[in-house]
């Protein structure tokens, strides 16, 4: 029996890759921990188990896609507007929760289609000591618009752009 | 006296007056003399101080210039600390980084040679068997789980000294301490800042390509720094601002957005404390010993200093 086999320590950026998260967002929530970051840098599955229920992680794409459309990047947006109108939108939600799923070109895509849904203000972003946080927008018609994203019939100019 | 040769009063009166007029034209001519020489002697030093003066303000007009190149000169010369500051950290960081994987063999030795005596082995066996099967214990009556978790924590318990060097600290390095500097900036003062930076001598890739094995010493002193700069903005109030990592000379700049926040605290002192925790308590800094201080500039010494 070797080592690793009996213990199961983790490295910060094995955590983080594990948790699909940048380390340095990690580094930053444990600072703001009680005790602050561990007197080691090692952590257990359980602290990992932990870290990912403290930082409030979910993974916005784990559920296959169900919407069908020929252009693959009207696809992605009108699947992040079912997901954004599905949601609980009672606390902020971590930025980097609406990508996490995703990987490449489609992460990218996303990334920039979120910015284009704070433009119309569909959602709201607020800086905050852990990363971004993202908040329901204050758009007056916020369920109607996403409702016409999700059914492909109107999109607004912003977003247009994106996939036009 | 005869009475021919007797002058009248009027003569005598008019002669007084003339006597008395050349006496006056002899004395003002011996002053108007006297003032001429005195205007002459006076506009001839008035001409030498003007050339002396001119002489000095020539002299003021370079010792200005030789004053600003002073200043330049300081300021390249502080560069020039600063990058070969940088420099000399980052190298420290690469022969320090051999220093903690080394440390780590040892722990990790140190643990396997207890691993491998021969009383550990059964038990070894029987907490290996149950970190594969410990999922499925929910499965298992109640009666059972009981059961197996109670041999589980006996099991533990006689394999404590194993856990114990595992949880060991990391050893100490016998080699000499160092120190790095760190790099921290505000702009434009203490007082009304409005955004800071603190350069690490690590590469910007460290935040750009994260990667997913074991840490070097580059990465845990980056998430340890990253860390003590968000305990320290919390510290002082600062819970909504924006941290934004960027390049600075290839290294990596931690830079934060204080406009219109308002401070509870010394920014200076917060983050000053937070690093002197960070140094004393982090373990795998304590097993190099290496140590790291915080050094205040001013902005401009941080950029390449080509722009006035």
């Amino acid at each position: 029996m070797t080592y690793s086999d009996l213990f199961q320590y983790f490295s910060l950026s094995e955590a983080a890759a594990q948790l699909d998260i940048h380390p340095f967002d990690i580094a930053r929530y444990l600072s703001l921990q009680k005790g602050g970051l561990p007197v080691e840098l090692r952590l257990t599955p359980q602290m990992i188990a932990q870290i990912a229920e403290g930082m409030g992680l979910q993974n916005w794409w784990s559920e296959p896609m169900e919407i069908e459309d020929d252009n693959p990047k009207r696809l992605l947006i009108r699947e992040l507007s079912k997901r954004i109108l599905e949601a609980d939108w009672s606390d902020a939600t971590r930025a980097d929760n609406l990508n996490r799923g995703l990987a490449g070109q489609e992460y990218a895509f996303v990334r920039r289609v979120i910015n284009g849904f704070i433009k119309c203000q569909l959602l709201t972003p607020n800086s905050t000591l852990t990363g971004l946080s993202i908040q329901k927008g204050a758009h007056p018609n916020w369920e109607t618009v996403l409702s016409t994203m999700v059914d492909g019939s109107s999109f607004p100019e912003e977003i247009t752009i994106l996939f036009s | 006296m005869s009475a021919s040769t007797e002058r009248s009063d009027l003569v005598n009166q008019l002669k007084q007056v003339q006597d008395w007029g050349q006496q006056q034209a002899s004395h003002w001519e011996k002053k108007q003399s006297e003032l001429t020489r005195t205007i002459q002697q006076t506009e001839s030093d008035i001409s030498q101080l003007t050339k002396r003066l001119e002489e000095l303000r020539a002299q003021q007009t370079d010792f200005e210039q030789q004053g600003q190149k002073r200043e330049g000169d300081i300021a390249k010369r502080m560069r020039q600390a600063i990058s070969v500051g940088l420099e000399s950290a980052a190298q420290t960081l690469d022969t320090r980084n051999l220093l903690l994987q080394k440390q780590r063999k040892i722990r990790q030795n140190r643990v396997e040679n207890v691993l491998m005596e021969p009383k550990f082995q059964e038990r070894i066996a029987e907490f290996r068997q149950f970190q594969q099967t410990k999922e499925q214990l929910d499965q298992l009556p109640m009666s059972y789980r009981q059961a197996i978790l109670q041999h589980h924590q006996t099991v533990r318990k006689e394999l404590e000294p194993i856990f114990m060097a595992a949880e060991q600290p990391l050893p100490k390095t016998d080699k000499s301490p160092k120190c790095i500097g760190i790099i921290a900036s505000i702009d434009p003062d203490f007082v009304q800042p409005e955004a800071m930076a603190v350069l690490l001598p690590v590469p910007f890739s460290i935040y750009t390509e994260p990667n997913s094995g074991e840490d070097s010493l580059h990465q845990v002193l980056t998430f340890r720094c990253v860390g003590a700069i968000t305990a320290a903005l919390r510290k002082i109030g600062l819970t909504d601002v924006s941290i934004n990592f960027g390049e600075l000379k290839g290294y990596l700049s931690i830079q934060v957005w204080l406009g219109g926040k308002k401070l509870n605290g010394d920014i200076r002192q917060s983050i000053s404390l937070e690093f002197q925790q960070l140094r004393d308590y982090a373990s795998e800094l304590q097993s190099v010993r290496l140590g790291m201080e915080v050094t205040w500039l001013d902005p401009e010494l941080l950029d390449d200093g080509e722009n006035p």
